[in-house]
């Protein structure tokens, strides 16, 4: 099978989500404001294409390798307290990492992993499309009030905003140029952005900003609104997968550039 | 080899370390929350399962028991049921209204944290009554009460707007948002015995033990403030614009009434500098009753709904005046608009347009002008 720019590029979807579970959605939330995450959207089209002219020297590849292990490690972290925390409360945290470890040592080309990540990315859409359909309609325009935007609140907000959306996507240095092209990479951190905004505006607009801060997980919480017909409900497990797969991928990535920067 | 490895792990890492077994879990549809000596007494009423022909034990259980923490009581549980209580499919808390007094905020807590509990059920007291009491009615005909007691509150808010179904999402929000307060489903129990606890109660076709709705109960601060009564209720829920559908009798002559049905109002909310905060009520509605034997005269009709509407929005009104919570949200319109707003005085206009788009498959009364004769 034929691995397309655009199999390759959906990669930087899951890269640039990674960091918004647990730690970064909640972060930007108490900023108290969605127009953080407008601004640092538009902000983090100026770092990609650095980093896609970035040309590893033998500096730069001792630097990212050190930063990857530490991402990969906090990755693992990340991934065991979700899955603590939401599924398995009583299962050992070996035997969590044990999970994610098997698939992740299986799957060793960029070939691969671009596979693995189109199928989880066409997987996502549809959930991403389903949960957005049937939550629409329990947002609240006077949760997104007052509208009295702090400059100050605005600055930190897009710059962390910027830190977790992008900072994974270092990675994208490690894959061969000739199999990715700038226009594939935009379009799917556009996709990415939008993704994110979609959750921000699902989280306040249904929400609001003074219970959402309060949330672990306002995603998964979120998730727990989704209700089809009274019938389809309690499916926040399965739509809030999406997550384990951008983690999955992330590790998968950092070990891959760990790889590559080695050797 | 390494494949053989993976393959041989994978086999091993299936299926869940923390399964539960569907026959080891109690699901939960009700719990119950009174004092007892400054202990919790948590009350589960949990589904019963049993044969499908067997119609002589009820469909569910209540267990009872004490403890510092709701958690705590609901472990202790445990010493009377083999089973493990499940919260996944929660439907109502009821809180009795002395701990309500002391602060329903203060046991959400729990329901809030536990992952496996959708914050979407619903928040009620019991006034005049224990809570474990309530959860121990065998209401009819439904089969479950737990289901029953949610479908009429569910009712009552959309068909008749005379409660709101306050949910704990909603509650928690409203308690955190700034200048308004939680409004909360009131319920109470009619003619309460023990007779009512057993299938007893579902032999007559009309039940003696009866859970009855009682409109809404505000809070302040989390607390159990007061009351409203059927009017306020309804004034309430126009300002906050949670009119689905509802019934207005209408006088139309000396003695006789027509009633018109609300069938689609919006609230619009207009704040102008001076704090002036104008409810424009638009709504579409139909005349479903008419027991006047002169003919229809529509605009008289919508000019008297009109009148009736303002009539329960200034009885809402002057409850706002002499309550301390703010369960209206007056104040929080206008912080919406002026985020600097810090408590001065406002104003309030009411401004009702009521639309009568159908008047039924007759004319006029079938009375006519006979009635008088007969």
């Amino acid at each position: 099978m034929k691995i397309s720019k655009y199999m390759y590029a959906s990669i930087i979807f899951f890269l640039t989500e990674t960091m918004f579970l647990h730690i970064g959605l909640s972060d930007i939330l108490k900023t108290g404001n969605i127009y953080s995450v407008l601004v640092g959207s538009l902000l983090s089209f100026i770092p990609i294409f650095f980093i896609l002219k970035i040309k590893p020297n033998r500096f730069i590849k001792v630097l990212l390798v050190i930063l990857l292990s530490i991402y990969f490690i906090y990755t693992l972290y990340l991934i065991k307290i979700y899955v603590q925390d939401k599924y398995l409360d009583a299962t050992p945290s070996f035997i969590i990492i044990l999970m994610f470890l098997l698939p992740i040592s299986y799957i060793k080309d960029i070939k691969t992993i671009s596979k693995v990540s189109f199928i989880l990315f066409i997987i996502t859409s549809i959930t991403i499309i389903f949960s957005f359909i049937n939550l629409c309609p329990s947002i609240e325009i006077d949760n997104f009030k007052p509208v009295n935007p702090n400059i100050t609140d605005i600055i930190i907000g897009s710059i962390k905003y910027m830190f977790y959306f992008i900072s994974p996507s270092i990675m994208l240095v490690f894959i061969p140029k000739n199999e990715i092209s700038n226009k594939s990479i935009i379009l799917f951190y556009i996709l990415s952005m939008i993704h994110i905004l979609i959750l921000f505006i699902l989280i306040i607009g249904i929400f609001g900003i003074d219970l959402s801060i309060n949330f672990t997980y306002p995603e998964y919480s979120l998730m727990k609104k989704i209700n089809y017909f009274d019938f389809i409900q309690h499916i926040e497990n399965i739509i809030a997968a999406e997550w384990l797969y951008s983690i999955f991928i992330s590790c998968v990535m950092s070990i891959y550039s760990i790889k590559k920067g080695i050797s | 080899m390494k494949k053989i490895i993976i393959l041989v792990l994978c086999l091993l890492l299936t299926g869940c370390y923390n399964y539960k077994e569907l026959n080891k879990i109690a699901i939960v549809s009700s719990i119950s929350i009174d004092k007892k000596d400054n202990k919790y007494l948590v009350g589960a009423q949990v589904l019963n399962v049993k044969p499908k022909d067997d119609s002589n034990s009820s469909n569910v259980i209540v267990y009872e028991e004490e403890g510092k923490t709701i958690e705590e009581a609901l472990r202790n549980i445990t010493k009377k049921s083999n089973k493990k209580l499940y919260g996944g499919h929660l439907s109502k808390l009821v809180i009795s209204e002395e701990v309500a007094k002391d602060g329903i905020i203060d046991i959400v807590d729990l329901f809030q944290r536990l992952p496996e509990i959708k914050d979407e059920f619903t928040i009620t007291i019991s006034k005049g009554i224990d809570a474990n009491k309530v959860i121990k009615v065998m209401t009819s005909p439904e089969s479950i009460p737990a289901d029953f007691v949610k479908n009429v509150i569910d009712s009552a808010d959309v068909d008749s707007a005379i409660t709101h179904s306050s949910k704990l999402d909603e509650f928690v929000s409203y308690y955190l948002k700034k200048y308004i307060d939680p409004v909360i489903t009131v319920l109470e129990v009619k003619d309460y015995d023990k007779d009512g606890t057993t299938l007893k109660n579902n032999e007559s076709t009309y039940p003696k033990t009866k859970i009855v709705l009682d409109y809404v109960g505000i809070t302040y601060k989390g607390k159990l403030e007061s009351y409203l009564n059927k009017d306020e209720t309804i004034g309430y829920n126009f300002i906050r614009d949670n009119i689905d559908q509802m019934v207005i009798p209408i006088k139309c002559d000396k003695d006789n009434y027509a009633s018109i049905s609300i069938l689609n109002s919006k609230t619009k909310v207009k704040v102008d500098k001076n704090y002036t905060i104008t409810f424009n009520i638009e709504n579409k509605s139909a005349l479903n009753e008419y027991n006047c034997k002169n003919n229809i005269n529509k605009n008289k009709l919508e000019k008297d709904t009109n009148k009736m509407i303002k009539k329960y929005i200034n009885k809402a009104l002057e409850k706002q005046d002499k309550s301390k919570s703010q369960f209206l949200g007056l104040k929080r319109y206008i912080y919406l608009k002026y985020p600097k707003y810090n408590n001065e005085e406002y104003k309030v206009k009411i401004k009702v347009k009521t639309n009568i788009t159908r008047t039924g498959e007759i004319n006029k009364s079938s009375k006519g002008e006979k009635y008088e004769d007969k």
